[in-house]
Order: structure tokens, then C-alpha cells, then sequence
């Protein structure tokens, strides 16, 4: 190989691999959508969770590449952990590896003892969750019948506390913004979900989780409203980090698919606003626009709580959304009139996010039949009935309730038509009065 | 796929007569009128041009008004108030997180009290007047909030075209209870056709003329007011709740 090569190797070998991953967690999608591949007795066990997994593990490193982040290697390297731990059908083997994932994020510079330490222990909560499960089920592998009877309150909460950790609630606390290791926190939250494979929680974890989450998304979303642009990434991914906790607590097919593509939506809102400069891009990754990916978000948050019937949490998860509409309307609605010339990093990055939110928004019910139904469906075992997000067919999204009545409506795909249609009425409408001046 | 060109091919007396089209120019022009002689006009001008105004139209011609033909895609309450809202998005350059806490706190309580009373978020359920007692004076109590939180809401927001069909569509959204309560109360006295034209206008009108005479009670008396409609909501809900 010459040095030129291996040049090239060094400087576009991560951001491949990345890509390959990706590529295998849509092919995974694919394969396991009517049912997990299980091999090896059980110790791989690649479903639905594990397809989603990869592709936003890929989408972090991706994102890292893209943004310039220092030790491309160490990013794909971490990615590939997260997603060796969520296709481990072994709970002592998927901590291990979260451990691991933890041991590759970069530390801070300057950080104290108890800093460094502090990195570690969301992963080692996770971890110790899962191993607590093993030890007291007597049954390693989540997908054999049996394991679910280690779950005990000692390893939820252990695991909620590793995932809230991961996401950066420390925060709220020192009302400062998070540290972000989004990679990390995926893997906790993989942690957490994974967990409706072994059963159903109790309604105190419920509780727990959905009081967690809902507090997390509105405090963070409330924290980010005023927060300096750079900070704003952190807190909007805490916000995400909230709304998959809170979509955990609602433990309904409803809550998990607002769980999935609130992590979906994760690497999109980091790359369009990590270095975030006044500009009209930006505005598809706002909630107030209609139809963008952080919409059907905030949409999929509010009608999974009203399907659920926690009408308080999915008022609260409202107000969240609006106040999280806030940083990206405000840089976008601050942009200068644009000027012709070279488009500069900030501008590209934002230019992708902004399309990639569009095609999320518009493509949900694509996004929703292919990544998110097969996950409802092969957690099912740990789900209650309260609440689902289905196909409206040739429409949109539609929630129903127990009952299987409708709470709630985005017709997506007849909105996005009738705007069309709308816009190009008033167009020839214009277009005849100019003629006519 | 049929099914949505289907609809879409329904759709054209929605989007040229009413509730969108026509209705929505006309109602929205003479609504602006009415607000700016009753002093909460809106003052900020919008940019944006066509882009400002398709999205509240949309949400107009989408709204569960009779006598239009049905049109099988409803919107919900979070969609609608989004569609709406977007002219006012727009001119989010200097918001302050605190200044729209304070706009919308008031509309989401109401909110909560719509879905909390409707049994959800779809703007249809608005129009189903709910037997129990608690749950009518809920609804009531909710369009009542959702009201009185409009002027201050309207006076500061965007002006033209765009910001006069939010209005309007803010407006229309209250006035579907209004609209339940009538059909429900008339139902026996009146045959449902004649009903289904005359009762849209007269439920529009009042809520209109409840909005001009909200808007002219002084700012102080109208937070007083919010505050009493608010705790009746909370109340109201704690008492749904414990009868769970």
C-alpha cells in the first residue's frame, strides 16, 4: 500500500466504516423485521432494537466525522461497540461492551479526578443493571424465557439512573449544559429499552420513568430556550434524551415509537446545530415548523401521552416542544438576508440537517413502518395496550387510545398535498394580478 | 393512494369557498376589522410572503366546520395550532422564552382541558358536547381560556394577510365547542340540515363578539380573569381525576 493510500485509509477509513454500519442497520432492519435473528444459542440476538441501534450509533459517528471531531478511529470504534452491545444476546457481555464504549469517549481536558470518574459511571450503572438481572434471573441471555425474572427494582433503577446520567440530566442540576457523549447514552438507552424484551415494568417504574422524562424534556427544553447558541445542541439532546425516558414510561407501542425516533432524531439536530450560525437553514430543525422531523417529534410526544391518557404529561411535553421551537427559530429568523458565495462548513452541515429533517418529517410513515412498527411489535411482551402511533394509510400518522380510537392526527402526506396545491392556487392568483397591474 | 386523491379531488369547494378560499379572505378580513375597532389589533408586519400564508389557510380549510363536505384527514389541536402559528414563528428572532410562556401558557392549560374534556386532541371531538356535567363545564371553561388568551396574542402578532387568517383560525378553534353545545342543545328543534347551515354562522358570530368584548376589558381584568378560568380548569380536572 503506498503512503498515499494509506493517507487516504487514515483520513476516510472511519467515516467508511461508519457508513458500513449503517448500511448493515438498515440491511438488519430489514431482515428482522418479522422476527429477531438469533445465533449462537442465543448470545447474538440481532431484532428490530438492534437495527435502530446501529443506525443511530453510525448516524453519532457520521455526525462526529462531519463536525471534525478529534480521533475519527476512537469515534468508529465506540460506534462499533454500541453496536456489538446491542446485538449481544448475552446481558454480561452488552454491559462489558458499554463499559467499553465509555473507556473510548474523549476526556475532558483539565478534568478533575472525580470528573474522570464521573464519566464512567452511567455505563457502570447500566452495566451493573444488566448484571444484576443475569445474577438474580440465573438466565444471561434477554432472549431466552426465564431472563426476565431477574428484573427487579434494584436493576431498573439502576439502569433509568444510568440512562438519565448518560443523557446529561446532571445538568439541570449544575445548570450548566450537559456534557455531550451521545454515544454513551445510547447505549444506556438501549440499555433501558431493551429491557420491555424481558417483561412488563411495574407501574412504580412506570411512574418513575414517565416523572423522569417528562421533567428532563421540559426543564432541558425550558434550559435551552435560553441558552447561548452553542449550547444549544446539548440541551435539545437532553430534551431528545427526555422524550425517549418518557416514551419508556409509557411502556405502549405509542411511547416506543416516540422512544425510536427521538433517537433517530438525535444525530440530525447535533449536526445542523453543534456549530450553529445565524441562518435560514436551520429552520426545519425547529418544532415550530410544521412537518419537520423535530415536529413529528413533539407531535408523537403529545399523542402518545394522550393515548396513554396522561393528558397533564402530554400538555407538558407540549410546552416542551415550543420552548425547544425556540434557539433554532431564533437563529433562523436572526439569519441576514443571504448573500451569493461560497458556502462556508457551518453553512453545508446545516444545509444537510435541514433536508434530512424534511425527508424525517415527511418520510415518518416510511420511518414508522420500516424501523419503528417491528420494534413495537418484538416488544410487545413488555408493552400495555394504552396507546399506539400507526400507519394512516396514503395520510400520515394517526395515535388511538386502548380502545383503538383516534386521540390524535397528523395527516402528513394530505397536508404536504394540499400546500402544494395551495401554494401554486395563490402563485397563478399572484401571478394573474401582476399581469393584470 | 387512490384513497388520498380521492379526497384531494373532494377537496376543491374546501379550498376555494369554504372554510378555506373565499370564507377564510373574506371572515378573516372582516375579523381584522373587527379586532382592530376593538383595539387588539395585531401591529408587527410579517415577512415571508406566501410561504406565511399557506399554512394557516391550510389549517382553516382543513377545520370540522358544516356545512363543507367532510374530508376524511382531520387535524388534532397540536397540528392546527401549529399551522396557525407559523406566521408568528417567523418573527421569533428576539423571543424570549419567558414572553412565550406567557403567550401560550394559558392556550396549553386550555388545551389540556379540550383534550382532557373530549377524550383527545382531534379537532372533531370538539364538536361532540360530552353528557357528563364536569366534562361540559370543562369544555366550556377551556374554549373560555383559550379565548381570553387570544387578545394578547393577536395584539402581539404579525399583521397582513397571514396574520389575520391565524386570527381567524385561533377564533375558529374556540368556536367548535361553542358549535358542539348549539347542535346539542337544538338538536330536536331544529332539522339537522337547516342546522347544519345556520349554526356554524351563529357560533362563529358569538364567538367573534365574545373575542371583541374580551378584548376590550382592560389587560389587568383579563389576567384576573385567565387566573379564575385556569383554577376552574385545574379544579375541574382534579375532580375528573378523583372520579377515576
Amino acid at each position: 500500500m503506498s503512503s498515499a493510500q494509506g493517507s487516504l485509509l487514515r483520513q476516510r477509513g472511519p467515516a467508511f466504516a461508519t457508513a458500513l454500519l449503517l448500511l448493515a442497520g438498515l440491511a438488519l432492519a430489514r431482515l428482522a423485521r418479522e422476527a429477531p435473528l438469533v445465533r449462537a444459542g442465543g448470545l447474538i440476538h440481532a431484532d428490530a432494537l438492534s437495527a435502530l441501534v446501529l443506525v443511530v450509533a453510525a448516524g453519532h459517528g457520521l455526525v462526529g466525522y462531519a463536525l471534525g471531531a478529534g480521533r475519527p478511529w476512537r469515534s468508529a470504534a465506540a460506534c462499533v461497540l454500541v453496536a456489538l452491545a446491542a446485538l449481544m444476546g448475552h446481558l454480561a457481555a452488552a454491559g462489558a461492551l458499554l463499559i467499553g464504549v465509555a473507556a473510548l469517549q474523549p476526556a475532558p481536558a483539565m478534568a478533575s479526578l472525580w470528573a474522570r470518574a464521573l464519566r464512567w459511571l452511567p455505563a457502570g450503572c447500566a452495566a451493573l443493571g444488566l448484571a444484576l438481572i443475569g445474577l438474580i434471573g440465573g438466565e444471561w441471555r434477554h432472549g431466552l424465557p426465564g431472563a426476565g425474572a431477574g428484573l427487579n427494582s434494584a436493576s431498573l433503577a439502576l439502569i433509568l439512573l444510568g440512562a438519565l446520567l448518560a443523557v446529561g440530566a446532571t445538568g439541570l442540576v449544575r445548570a450548566r449544559a450537559p456534557e455531550e457523549s451521545p454515544l454513551v447514552a445510547l447505549g444506556c438507552l438501549y440499555a433501558l429499552l431493551r429491557l420491555f424484551s424481558l417483561g412488563p415494568w411495574n407501574l412504580g417504574w412506570l411512574f418513575a420513568a414517565l416523572l423522569a422524562g417528562g421533567g428532563v424534556a421540559l426543564w432541558a427544553a425550558w434550559s435551552a430556550a435560553a441558552a447561548p447558541p452553542a449550547e444549544v445542541a446539548p440541551w435539545l439532546g437532553l430534551y431528545l434524551g427526555g422524550l425517549v425516558v418518557a416514551g419508556a414510561g409509557l411502556a405502549s407501542g405509542a411511547g416506543i415509537t416516540l422512544a425510536g425516533y427521538a433517537l433517530l432524531l438525535g444525530p440530525l439536530l447535533r449536526l445542523g446545530l453543534s456549530n450553529p450560525q445565524p441562518q435560514r437553514a436551520l429552520w426545519p430543525l425547529s418544532a415550530a415548523v410544521p412537518l419537520s422531523a423535530p415536529f413529528v417529534a413533539a407531535w408523537m410526544g403529545v399523542a402518545a401521552a394522550a393515548a396513554g391518557g396522561v393528558t397533564v404529561l402530554a400538555v407538558a411535553l407540549w410546552a416542551a416542544a415550543l420552548l425547544a421551537a425556540l434557539p433554532p427559530a431564533r437563529l433562523a429568523a436572526s439569519a441576514p438576508p443571504a448573500v451569493d458565495g461560497e458556502r462556508g462548513p457551518a453553512t453545508v452541515a446545516a444545509l444537510t440537517a435541514a433536508g434530512l429533517s424534511a425527508a424525517l418529517g415527511l418520510g415518518a410513515p416510511l420511518v414508522v413502518l420500516g424501523l419503528l412498527q417491528p420494534l413495537v411489535a418484538q416488544l410487545q411482551a413488555g408493552l400495555t395496550p394504552f396507546g399506539a402511533i400507526e400507519l394512516w394509510s396514503w395520510a400520515g400518522l394517526i395515535a388511538l387510545d386502548a380502545a383503538r380510537q383516534p386521540v390524535a392526527t397528523i395527516p402528513s402526506l394530505a397536508l404536504a398535498a394540499l400546500m402544494v396545491i395551495l401554494s401554486a392556487l395563490c402563485w397563478v392568483a399572484l401571478r394573474l394580478g401582476a399581469l393584470k397591474r | 393512494m387512490s384513497e388520498l386523491l380521492g379526497a384531494l379531488g373532494l377537496a376543491w369547494p374546501r379550498l376555494l369557498l369554504y372554510p378555506g378560499g373565499l370564507f377564510a379572505l373574506v371572515a378573516s378580513w372582516l375579523l381584522g376589522m373587527w379586532l382592530a375597532r376593538c383595539s387588539c389589533g395585531p401591529t408587527a408586519q410579517v415577512r415571508g410572503g406566501l410561504g406565511a400564508v399557506v399554512p394557516p389557510l391550510v389549517a382553516l380549510t382543513m377545520l370540522p366546520l358544516a356545512p363543507a363536505r367532510s374530508f376524511p384527514y382531520g387535524l388534532d389541536l397540536v397540528v392546527a395550532l401549529a399551522l396557525l402559528e407559523w406566521p408568528q414563528a417567523m418573527g421569533w428572532g428576539a423571543q424570549r422564552r419567558e414572553e412565550l410562556a406567557r403567550a401560550y401558557a394559558p392556550l396549553l392549560l386550555a388545551g389540556l382541558g379540550l383534550a382532557e374534556a373530549c377524550g383527545g386532541l382531534e379537532l372533531t371531538r370538539l364538536l361532540r358536547w360530552p353528557e357528563p356535567l364536569v366534562a361540559q363545564l370543562l369544555l366550556g371553561a377551556s374554549a373560555a381560556l383559550w379565548l381570553a388568551a387570544l387578545p394578547r396574542l393577536l395584539a402581539s402578532g404579525p399583521g397582513g394577510l397571514a396574520g389575520r387568517l391565524r386570527a381567524l383560525g385561533l377564533l375558529l378553534v374556540a368556536a367548535l365547542p361553542v358549535l358542539g353545545a348549539l347542535a346539542a342543545t337544538l338538536a330536536e328543534r331544529l332539522p339537522a340540515d337547516l342546522a347544519g347551515w345556520l349554526l356554524p354562522p351563529v357560533a362563529m358570530l358569538a364567538a367573534g363578539l365574545a373575542l371583541g368584548g374580551v378584548a376590550r376589558v382592560p389587560e389587568r381584568a383579563r389576567a384576573r380573569v385567565e387566573l379564575v378560568l385556569g383554577v376552574v380548569i385545574l379544579g375541574l380536572l382534579a375532580v375528573i381525576a378523583g372520579r377515576r
